[in-house]
């Protein structure tokens, strides 16, 4: 309460704690600004783009197989995701599937892997000089289908984001009051007719939250299309950028970023349509379990084929690479060094130690402000999260080069990419931590005689630690895996383990990307186990 | 430009030769000092007498001398046979010493690192970092950064002359000494010493030898779209920094129009893409393709690696498509490290640098002395096109008829 | 007849605080407090003195600005006119007020607001300059936690966070103690202990105490002195007796037990009610001035008596009867317009529609109001 006295100007009353309130303000503020840069740049390059020339590349046939390429790809993984999502989801909180617990694990486990990778091992697998080819060979068969291009994409894709939905559409269950379900049973409606119109109309928003989470993903992914040379905007964005061309870059730019524009508007609307009680378990009473009957077996092959195709294939095919030698053909890539992970864990450390730090006001004015100015910091960085990594990297090339070149090439671009994309994680985890802390204890140290900043000190940090903690291990552990803005922006002669995969990949070295690809996916697990830490799923009945 | 070692001395000057821990590693290596005759001795699993270079070293450093010529020269079938190299050796050249950074383009980066790596074990006050790129891209990003001020590299080594007259144009360059570019032939090098071949490419159709004849494929690369044979057939890699090169070529001899007809009607004709030219020779040699643009030594190198497979090298005549295109380097208007960079690319035009390039990556050497590998024909039997090498740096051009055409 | 239980409490209390009149100087003092939301007055021209060593509640309905006005003594609200001042001190006035930590104010939280982090030895020592464990060990005897230093909060029940509260506050030695509805978050068994406690502990400690509630049965039983507010004004202030006795409002008359008015005509000698005439002399002061003009007589539910009279001059009939435990409250609608409540024990028992005559047994005089 008393900061929002502060914050709100009433004429007439200054004190020491209205001076820190705009202080707080402004830091939120600009840090705010400074998360919006990269987009902002990329807008204003766009627009000095010459009219002709814009008009130009945006209606050449390529741009528009571009555009219908990425709205292709965006829709169908959406689609697919949702088809493998919602029946998982459905069997393992609603029926009596066999190994339920363990099912629920593995099947929104594969978020664990990243995408890049997982398209890595397949092309491995299925690719033309793949596993597969070898072992079919001997057989006589010269040619498989291509697992590159839109199929290869939309598998890949869809086996490694498809648990976003599976999460929320299983949130969405738990949290459905059975007692509607069996109200509808009374009023004589079968099991069937009761979960079309009373379970699913409430799933909608659940289902609809995971999707939209699929959609943004996949817009904004860089890696597996680039695998597949699939030609979609951030493929096409990359291409342009190191090749220096801003004007294409930029105009690819602005119509990515209104692609994603529009699927956030969907969200919204979408969000506000129900409740967001999607997300919420309020432990009421579950509808009733459904017998699969003689089913029951059968229907396990669903998720365990899901479960072989996204967890079991990557690391073994990548373990299988590892016993292997780098045939010499591939024209020897360098070999891996440990310095390559070092270097990962020093810019992610900086990474996550700078957003945290600027988290910090963006947090505490959104949880203790009030009225809606007090929270336009905080959502204005999460624009830097919805932008694609690609875009970012393009944005803050050009500024760097233009307006800071003396930290052109340096550490800090990078690192203040990653803050730029993953700030909103460490601003999330620290807000609720924020909210939970009751705020009648800094009160109630300031009447005991501590100065506001010490009583902050003392009593409210300590307490949002925890929160502050899950916020920096989230930015650290998502900057490990990030591709396309490291890929960029990277100093001279700084390789980490992402870019030190790419290379490899492009040189179809494949077995010299087995141990960082296998570090990589740990690195994964370990940001899952954070999430989930935070969230507290439940895996029980 | 002289290195900063206290070794420092002139090329040429035999007098008072110190012991440089540096010779005597290379000293039992045996390679033939400049203009020395190379003749008798053969070097290739020899352990027959003979001259090997000047006869004062240290025995203590026995263990140094444990590196030959064989640590430069690349393995297999295919070198049987091979004089030893002549041209400057690396122990008549100034020492190396201090960091250099290297932008280094072009999909064999592997292979000039590993000659790299000798480098560094030669001087030991030496070292190099190296951040390998597309050359097309690094010819941008050099461009850009020039125009900043923000250069981050001391040396540009691209994988042909196309980016290196870009970065030229684009003023990035400092000139090399004469010192440095004095025994490549004129055409390889640029007439201001900006740039300076260091290996050849000359571009060349791998092709699957089970499934054609060399009689199927035309002499004329214009005649590609229409040859029956191939159709359905080919690869090419448009990304590549080579093949872009060879459009370049293609549009200086035969115009914009031709070049852009030729394009979509290779479309037409079911050409794909690949990402570079490796895999594209290697897709030959394992029947996925039939036949591909690519630069010689990927053949080669295949070959070197699995020799039975049906893989061999056709030459057309006197178009973009027998183009011989450099491997070279440049200097970038770098303050810091200049002369270290100069010396630094006299020692990839020594003897042992060129044989090295010439047996291991297959590549047309630059000097006069070192004799391509295998059975490929030398470089004045190839028939290649009027052009101009430095003339390949009208990249822009070339990027826009290939998006226009489709193909990017 | 049987008393409030109120009043019994009281005077209880009278017995065992002889010195309670016996207070020194004024320690806080406000003057004209007044506080504005947007154009709406909170708290309006408050005015209310302090003195060492007493303890007054500020007694009122939810919303009618005692918060507020607690709110504003620790320095955690600032006043929109008027001024506060503490052992002499002003701390917070027109355009200016003295932030919290700088004030010798100390308050203890509704929900206590212990720190989750801290063990309650150091909770109790968080407001000392520095550690201390003989001054935390002596507090956390005097709140009778001996050996309660390293226990976390959260392994403790409502009654001992609210200690381990009260010895944190004490700790510092403020001038003023605040306490923000310190009991409500008790269950109502532990409440009429813990009341006691506290008093015993507030006094044993010597310290000048402000507390804030809308429980009256609190607010009468441990109080030095009640302030009843209502609406941000102050009403009345004094002693519990006073205030319950010779409420100056029918808002506080309203508020404070259970309040029947017998209306009448003020003729010479007395009002004329409809029980029948009553004495000047049975009044509060003087009536004089509304000679003539209708009044409000306050009337209790322990004044009056129910007598079963079937004749025909009776007074009204019993519309409801409550069982509150130890007695009954009757309520009688008079024929004559108003509704008067009796309490009786449970010896004496009426049906619904019962005829009763009421007679009056107050031993006190009765406070009146003009008519609204």
């Amino acid at each position: 309460m008393s900061v929002s006295d502060r914050v709100s100007r009433r004429l007439g009353q200054r004190s020491p704690s209205d001076i820190q309130a705009l202080v707080l303000a402004l830091l939120a503020g600009s840090v705010a600004v400074a998360v919006l840069t990269p987009l902002l740049w990329v807008l204003n390059s766009a627009r000095s783009v010459p009219f002709s020339r814009f008009f130009d590349i945006l209606f050449r046939q390529t741009t528009l197989d571009i555009f219908l390429n990425t709205v292709v790809l965006v829709v169908a993984v959406t689609a697919l995701s949702i088809i493998v999502g919602v029946p998982l989801a459905v069997l393992t909180a609603q029926t009596d599937l066999p190994f339920r617990r363990l099912f629920t694990v593995l099947a929104a486990l594969p978020l664990v892997v990243p995408s890049y990778i997982g398209a890595f091992a397949f092309v491995s697998a299925f690719g033309p000089r793949g596993e597969l080819a070898d072992a079919l060979a001997p057989l006589g068969i010269e040619q498989i289908p291509s697992i590159y291009g839109l199929v290869g994409s939309v598998i890949v894709l869809t086996l490694f984001t498809y648990p976003y939905v599976f999460l929320t559409t299983r949130a969405s269950l738990l949290s459905i009051d059975g007692r509607a379900v069996e109200a509808a049973r009374t009023l004589n409606h079968t099991r069937l007719e009761a979960f079309r119109r009373v379970t699913l109309p409430q799933l909608k928003p659940g289902i609809a939250a995971g999707a939209l989470l699929v959609a943004l993903y996949t817009l904004s992914d860089f890696g597996t299309p680039a695998i597949m040379q699939f030609d979609v905007f951030t493929r096409i964005i990359y291409v342009r950028t190191t090749a220096r061309q801003v004007d294409f870059a930029s105009i690819f730019s602005i119509l990515l970023v209104g692609l994603t524009v529009v699927i956030l508007l969907a969200e919204s609307r979408i969000e506000r349509g129900g409740e967001t009680s999607a997300y919420v378990n309020r432990g009421t009473d579950r509808p009733g379990v459904v017998r699969l009957g003689r089913w029951r077996w059968v229907a396990t092959l669903f998720p365990l084929t899901i479960a072989a195709l996204a967890l079991a294939l990557p690391p073994a095919i990548l373990l299988t690479w590892l016993g292997r030698s780098t045939p010499e053909l591939a024209g020897a890539a360098v070999d891996f060094q440990w310095a390559f992970a070092w270097n990962s864990v020093t810019v992610s450390a900086l990474a996550a130690g700078a957003s945290v730090l600027a988290a910090l006001p963006l947090a505490y004015l959104s949880a203790r402000g009030d009225g809606r100015l007090s929270s336009l910091p905080e959502r204005a960085s999460y624009v830097g999260y919805a932008v694609p990594g690609v875009v970012v990297g393009f944005g803050l090339l050009s500024v760097a080069l233009n307006v800071t070149p003396f930290l052109y090439g340096s550490l800090a671009v990078l690192v203040f990419a990653y803050v730029v994309r993953f700030l909103p994680q460490a601003v999330g985890t620290t807000r609720s931590s924020i909210l939970q802390v009751d705020p009648q204890l800094l009160e109630a140290a300031r009447t005991l005689g501590k100065p506001p900043l010490v009583a902050f000190r003392k009593v409210v940090l300590p307490l949002v630690m925890p929160g502050i903690v899950a916020g920096a291990a989230l930015v650290f552990l998502t900057s490990m895996k990030e591709l396309a803005a490291t890929l960029l922006l990277r100093p001279f002669g700084f390789e980490t383990l992402v870019t030190y995969i790419w290379q490899v990949q492009e040189a179809a070295a494949y077995g010299q990307a087995a141990v960082p690809a296998l570090v990589l996916i740990g690195i994964s697990a370990l940001s899952m186990l954070v999430i989930l830490g935070r969230e507290r799923y439940d895996v029980k009945e | 430009m002289m290195t900063t070692n206290d070794d420092t001395r002139d090329i040429g000057s035999t007098g008072e030769r110190q012991q440089s821990s540096r010779r005597r590693f290379l000293a039992a290596g045996g390679v033939v000092a400049t203009g020395a005759l190379a003749g008798c001795a053969s070097l290739f699993g020899g352990d027959e007498g003979g001259d090997y270079g000047p006869p004062d070293y240290d025995a203590a450093d026995a263990a140094m001398e444990a590196m030959a010529l064989s640590e430069f020269q690349g393995s297999g079938a295919i070198l049987e046979g091979r004089p030893a190299p002549g041209g400057r050796s690396i122990v008549d050249l100034p020492n190396l010493a201090g960091d250099l950074s290297i932008y280094l383009g072009g999909g064999e980066g592997g292979l000039y690192l590993e000659f790299f790596d000798v480098l560094e074990e030669v001087y030991p006050e030496f070292s190099y970092t190296a951040q390998s790129k597309p050359s097309s891209e690094l010819a941008a990003q050099i461009s850009e950064e020039a125009q900043a001020n923000q250069l981050q590299a001391d040396l540009f080594i691209s994988i042909g002359a196309g980016s290196l007259g870009t970065v030229v144009e684009e003023e990035a360059t400092r000139p090399l000494t004469a010192e440095t570019v004095e025994p490549v032939p004129e055409a390889f090098v640029e007439p201001s010493n900006n740039w300076v071949g260091i290996a050849g490419r000359a571009r060349a159709i791998p092709y699957n030898t089970d499934r054609l004849d060399e009689s199927d494929l035309p002499d004329s690369v214009m005649d590609f779209p229409d040859a029956d044979s191939l159709q359905d057939g080919m690869g090419w890699a448009p990304t590549y920094g080579a093949f872009q090169d060879f459009i370049t070529a293609m549009r200086l001899q035969e115009g914009e129009d031709a070049t852009l007809q030729w394009l979509e009607d290779m479309q037409a004709a079911g050409v794909q893409s690949y990402d570079n030219e490796f895999l594209i020779s290697d897709a030959v040699s394992t029947g996925e393709l039939d036949a591909g643009f690519a630069n010689h030594y990927y053949a080669l190198r295949v070959l070197n690696g699995s020799p039975d497979r049906p893989l061999d090298l056709h030459f057309t005549r006197g178009d973009a498509g027998s183009l011989v295109n450099v491997s070279g380097a440049a200097l970038l208007d770098r303050d810091e490290s200049a002369g270290l960079a100069d010396v630094f690319v006299r020692h990839l035009l020594s003897a042992e640098a060129q044989e090295f390039f010439a047996t291991r990556t297959y590549a047309y050497p630059m000097l006069p002395g070192v004799q391509p590998v295998g059975d490929l024909p030398s470089i004045d039997e190839l028939e290649t096109p009027d052009i101009d090498l430095t003339e390949l740096s009208n990249t822009g051009p070339t990027t826009d008829l290939l998006t226009e055409a489709g193909v990017l | 007849m049987s008393r409030n239980d109120t009043l019994t409490t009281v005077e209880q209390t009278v017995k065992t605080t002889p010195e309670r009149d016996s207070f020194g100087e004024p320690v806080l003092e406000l003057a004209d407090v007044t506080k504005r939301f947007g154009g709406e007055p909170a708290v309006e021209s408050v005015s209310l003195d302090v003195r060492e060593g007493e303890l007054v509640t500020l007694l009122g309905p939810s919303g009618c600005g005692k918060t507020t006005t607690l709110r504003m003594i620790a320095g955690l609200e600032a006043p929109s006119e008027g001024t506060v001042t503490i052992s002499g001190e002003r701390v917070a006035g027109a355009r200016d007020a003295t932030p919290p930590e700088q004030r010798d104010v100390g308050l203890v939280f509704q929900e206590y607001a212990l720190f989750p982090h801290l063990t309650v030895g150091e909770n109790v020592a968080f407001g000392l300059g520095e550690a201390d464990d003989e001054r935390v060990e002596e507090l956390l005897e005097l709140v009778d936690l001996e050996g309660y230093a390293d226990r976390s909060p959260e392994n403790l029940s409502g009654g001992e966070r609210q200690r381990v509260a009260l010895a944190r506050s004490l700790a510092p030695e403020p001038d003023v103690l605040l306490l923000d509805e310190p009991f409500s978050n008790l269950d109502v068994r532990l409440r009429k202990e813990m009341r006691e406690e506290v008093r015993r502990i507030l006094k044993a400690a010597g310290v000048t105490a402000v507390s804030v509630t809308h429980d009256q049965e609190e607010a009468l039983s441990i109080s030095d002195r009640v302030a009843i507010m209502n609406d941000g004004r102050l009403e009345q202030v004094g002693r519990p007796e006073e205030v319950f006795g010779h409420p100056e409002s029918r808002f506080v008359a309203s508020f404070l037990g259970q309040a029947s008015f017998l209306t009448g005509t003020v003729v010479e000698g007395g009002v004329d009610t409809s029980l029948g005439l009553l004495d000047d002399s049975q009044l509060d002061g003087s009536i004089e001035e509304y000679r003539g003009a209708e009044i409000e007589v306050l009337v209790r539910p322990d004044d009056l008596r129910a007598i079963p009279c079937p004749g025909p001059s009776t007074h009204g009939e019993v519309v409801h009867r409550q069982y509150t435990g130890p007695s009954f409250v009757y309520r009688v609608e008079l024929d004559a317009g108003d509704v008067v409540h009796c309490q009786h024990n449970h010896a004496t028992e009426f049906d619904h529609g019962t005829r009763v005559c009421i007679e009056l047994e107050a031993d006190h005089s009765l406070a009146w109001y003009p008519a609204e």
